[in-house]
């Protein structure tokens, strides 16, 4: 069974068609690219699926339930969390402080927790930060755990990111533009941790990008969009063959230069 | 690390410092004004410290402070002459009002921000100041509400001494709450917000519920504070909760350091004491008490007062050497 299916889903905005009829299905465990030309509406459809947007017509439903307009807060506890395309940190307070806010919907304590310190406020305070350290290991940033996040440098924050939406514990994971600004050093280095992600943590991952090479590389799946539709589907060769998709996107100057 | 202990230890002395002087002063002095100005200081640390839960952690926008503070006067005062209510339940009872109009502002408006925000809490108070002042069959309008019952458990009276003592039990109360609060999850969805509140919905905090939880909170002490300022001062009318003295409130947190816990104390006492100090100057001693603001803003833009403090601690540092 598919984890995440979205069927027929529409996106209006006032005049604007953003999205139409867009449908795909993310299988358990697969790493699924989306691409297109910018203002295709990619980043429209992981507001939609994220709970950022409702969509104005369709369905989408993650573990065959339905969940369409509910807000995004209610859906990571679901098991959805999503990084953003430009960078979203809390930059005034830590890296391990940044990755506990994931841990946030893992949390069960309540004020009263907190005031009196029970004994569940203080396994789960522990638990946050040994998770978070280990979460931060794990994507190889452990070593600034205390510095403020608005420092790092750049490829670390897109990290840190990703860091904080596996501290969620969430199943699947929607990376926007993970590599977005990186040098193709970090991009391969960013290819192989979203790899590991998927193969040794078992989550499922969607992702957005424009860099052919990594998503060629990584996605088992690929959904080509361009103007709010889907004109091509498949693995990464039939998307490579397909000619719609070359002439929307990829463009016939790429397919030499793979030749040459 | 060594800056940092030293900042730690700073802090700490300026709390013992005045917590002593807190509790020495009205316990030495017989005099009537300087009582009633440690008092004054009390009952706006607590008002500062609580507003400092909106502004300073979550980071909303809120001018109608001294509005939740009213509340909590007219609740304690209309229970203390009608029904006789003691002054420790008014306390609780003035806070739980307060609080369910903190609900009741924040649920419907909290998906604004910023200035949208500020507008609807001066709104707020506008509209909770016109129903005190015109609702004349309860409030009395604008003639107050005098001969509220001072405080008394068993046959002993407070004195307007022991009312300092009693809002630095609050006050302490509520500085334990926060402290406690922001070092849990609720702290941490707090400042997620404050920072970027669609990151926190991204990651689970329901953005809305939580704003709600901060002003209703703040609003509870703000009430617990105006029960002690009516029973203390005895008589209360629309005049003494206007949206000018929520402005007050509002420099106090910001000038002190919104956010931090030590802040908003010396804030309140900074914007407290000005005035009686700068009384030599007459007229202008607002003007004064304005330019105490401005230096006083920009220097905390320039992190003047990190720089003092750092400063400061690498002379002790020094000392400590020589010493």
């Amino acid at each position: 069974m598919s984890l995440l299916e979205v069927k027929h889903v529409g996106m209006q905005f006032g005049g604007l068609k953003a999205l139409s009829e867009v449908s795909l299905s993310v299988k358990e465990g697969q790493i699924y690219a989306l691409i297109g030309p910018n203002g295709a509406g990619k980043s429209t459809l992981f507001n939609v699926i994220s709970g950022f947007l409702t969509p104005t017509e369709g369905t989408i439903s993650f573990e065959g339930k339905e969940i369409q307009g509910l807000p995004s807060y209610k859906l990571t506890p679901l098991g959805i969390s999503r990084t953003f395309q430009n960078i979203r940190l809390l930059g005034d307070v830590t890296v391990l402080e940044n990755v506990r806010l994931g841990h946030h919907v893992r949390c069960k304590q309540t004020f009263w927790d907190a005031e009196f310190k029970t004994k569940r406020y203080r396994e789960e305070e522990a638990k946050s930060i040994a998770d978070g350290v280990e979460v931060l290991e794990f994507v190889g940033i452990g070593a600034v755990k205390n510095e403020l996040a608005k420092n790092l440098p750049y490829g670390i924050q897109r990290k840190l990111e990703i860091a904080r939406a596996l501290a969620t514990g969430a199943k699947l994971l929607l990376f926007d533009e993970p590599c977005a600004g990186m040098n193709s050093a970090e991009k391969l280095a960013l290819a192989d941790l979203i790899l590991q992600i998927n193969r040794e943590l078992k989550r499922t991952v969607v992702l957005i990008e424009h860099d052919m090479r990594f998503v060629m590389k990584l996605s088992e799946e690929i959904t080509v969009l361009n103007q709010g539709q889907v004109i091509g589907h498949g693995t990464p060769e039939e998307i490579q063959e397909n000619p719609k998709v070359i002439e929307a996107y990829l463009g016939t100057g790429r397919r030499k230069n793979q030749d040459a | 690390m060594k800056n940092l202990t030293n900042k730690k230890m700073l802090t700490c002395g300026v709390w013992l410092s005045l917590i002593a002087a807190w509790a020495v002063i009205p316990a030495v002095s017989k005099n009537a004004y300087v009582i009633h100005l440690l008092f004054s200081c009390a009952i706006f640390a607590i008002l500062a410290c609580s507003l400092n839960i909106v502004v300073g952690i979550t980071g909303l926008p809120n001018m109608s402070h001294a509005t939740f503070f009213g509340i909590g006067a007219y609740v304690a005062a209309l229970l203390s002459i009608h029904f006789k209510v003691p002054f420790y339940v008014n306390l609780i009872l003035g806070g739980l009002v307060s609080l369910l109009f903190g609900i009741a502002l924040g649920l419907p408006t909290l998906r604004l921000k910023g200035f949208y925000l500020s507008l609807v809490t001066i709104g707020f108070g506008q509209i909770v100041r016109i129903v005190e002042i015109n609702w004349v069959s309860l409030t009395r309008g604008p003639m107050g509400l005098p001969g509220i019952a001072g405080a008394k458990i068993g046959g002993y009276g407070f004195s307007k001494r022991d009312f300092i003592y009693y809002c630095m039990a609050v006050l302490a109360i509520l500085i334990f709450t926060v402290r406690r609060m922001m070092n849990s999850k609720i702290g941490r969805a707090l400042s997620a917000i404050k920072n970027d509140d669609i990151v926190a919905k991204s990651l689970g905090v329901n953005t809305t519920g939580y704003k709600a939880f901060a002003f209703s909170f703040s609003a509870f002490f703000a009430g617990m504070a105006g029960t002690i300022y009516a029973h203390y001062i005895s008589f209360i009318s629309p005049d003494s909760f206007t949206s000018a003295d929520s402005t007050t409130i509002l420099c106090m947190v910001i000038l002190g350091g919104s956010g931090t816990l030590l802040g908003p104390v010396l804030g309140a006492i900074i914007l407290t004491l000005a005035p009686e100090v700068l009384r030599f100057a007459d007229m202008y001693r607002m003007v004064f008490v304005g330019v105490v603001m401005i230096v006083g803003v920009i220097a905390k833009e320039c992190h003047l007062q990190d720089r003092l403090k750092l400063a400061f601690s690498s002379l002790i540092g020094k000392t400590k050497k020589e010493g």
